[in-house]
């Protein structure tokens, strides 16, 4: 029970938040010193010690994670349900080999559109655009899986922001086709 | 369900939606506004193809298509300059990442160097961004290159689109600042830190956008 104590507050950890655990007053040995550092958040999608309670509850057969009082019983849970908290977005901890790692696919790519810009007079237009936006593409989605953690978040977080973005491309899309077929057959 | 104060610090447990899991009330509200900005630079960019596919020629760029259209000549938008710029707000983004992660180790101090570092990043992309806009020696700027604003759909869309970023580049170091401040007087978390980390990210993902439909497609 301490240590599961001491784990909770040192870590920020959501899982594992028993009924008698919120009620008991905290021993003084397990206060966070004021000076440690930023308050590791209980909402944030980063805890080491999540990433252990995540090693562990990936292998339970229900893939239930904790035994929080405030979440529906497994039973009676929607398969989806129960698919979104096995990708419970807590789980991921930051990898600071990964961002550094990402960084450099970020600077390679920026180097490659700049190279693929002046490549216009050889390959042609066509070709450049298209390349320059998958690049760009690329990069986005790179930023927005990896750096802003939509990787790591459950999937109907991802959906929510994904799927009002097809809009924009879409329309996008149409106007193209649209021009591009004035420009072959004309306005009539 | 309700929200709980986990310990002495009031930190919050969100209660685990079976949708969306734990995830905090600032981080749902910051990607629904970025969201939103999402749209409104969606509608920039469209409103900016739909201009540039439309028109005989884009930018009064040569004596050749000043003499055809009775344009005055404009300059063409440096590739290599903003090329750095680039780079620099890629930096600032792994800097960003970088605070989050030693904001989740519970290390204020690597938390406030990195957040320094975004925030010199941002400076310096602004610094940047003024220096092509106006110009410092010995550079003439844009402006005094005869770029000017309502003078052209070229002109126009360029300064509106990148001044719109730059307004939110403005906002992130800004809000950058404020954190800095909170996590200096040890009154951020990580989940703040991630929050902040959302806003600046986007810039970056709409920088990226914005480099390669205002700058890198050939104009031809």
């Amino acid at each position: 029970m301490a240590k599961k104590k001491k784990r909770t507050d040192k870590g920020g950890s959501t899982e594992a938040k028993a009924p008698e655990k919120k009620a008991a007053p905290k021993p003084a040995e397990d206060d966070v010193d004021e000076d440690s550092g930023p308050r590791p958040s209980a909402s944030s999608s980063s805890s080491k010690d999540d990433d252990k309670d995540a090693d562990h509850d990936h292998g339970d057969d229900d893939h239930d994670h904790d035994e929080d009082e405030h979440r529906p019983a497994p039973k009676a849970r929607a398969p989806h349900a129960a698919h979104a908290a096995h990708h419970d977005a807590h789980h991921h901890k930051p990898d600071r080999k990964e961002y550094v790692r990402i960084w450099v696919y970020l600077a390679v790519l920026t180097v490659l559109e700049v190279g693929v810009a002046y490549l216009e007079p050889v390959v042609g237009k066509t070709a450049v655009v298209t390349a320059l936006v998958g690049l760009a593409l690329s990069k986005a989605g790179i930023v927005a899986l990896y750096y802003m953690h939509l990787k790591h978040e459950s999937k109907f977080m991802r959906y929510t922001v994904g799927f009002p973005m097809v809009f924009p491309a879409l329309y996008a899309f149409i106007l193209i086709a649209e021009g591009a077929y004035r420009a072959v057959w004309g306005d009539s | 369900m309700g929200v709980h104060a986990a310990s002495d610090h009031h930190e919050l447990v969100y209660p685990n939606d079976p949708l969306y899991s734990r995830i905090s009330a600032g981080k749902v509200g910051m990607w629904l506004f970025l969201l939103s900005d999402g749209f409104s630079f969606g509608g920039l960019l469209l409103a900016y193809g739909i201009l540039r596919g439309s028109s005989d020629y884009w930018g009064c760029l040569t004596n050749e298509v000043a003499t055809k259209f009775g344009c005055v000549v404009e300059p063409i938008l440096g590739i290599n300059f903003t090329a750095v710029l680039t780079f620099v707000l890629i930096c600032s983004s792994v800097s960003m990442v970088m605070a989050h992660a030693a904001a989740v180790d519970g290390d204020r101090q690597g938390t406030i160097r990195w957040l320094l570092a975004t925030i010199a990043g941002g400076v310096l992309f602004l610094l940047g961004q003024y220096h092509e806009y106006w110009g410092l020696l010995p550079h003439a700027g844009l402006l005094n290159e005869g770029l000017n604003f309502g003078k052209s759909h070229y002109a126009t869309t360029f300064y509106c689109i990148t001044g719109f970023h730059g307004m939110h580049v403005t906002t992130g170091v800004l809000y950058l600042t404020a954190v800095l401040i909170g996590t200096v007087m040890n009154k951020t978390d990580a989940n703040t830190i991630e929050v902040v980390g959302l806003f600046w990210h986007f810039v970056d993902l709409v920088w990226i956008l914005v480099f390669t439909f205002i700058y890198l497609i050939p104009y031809g």
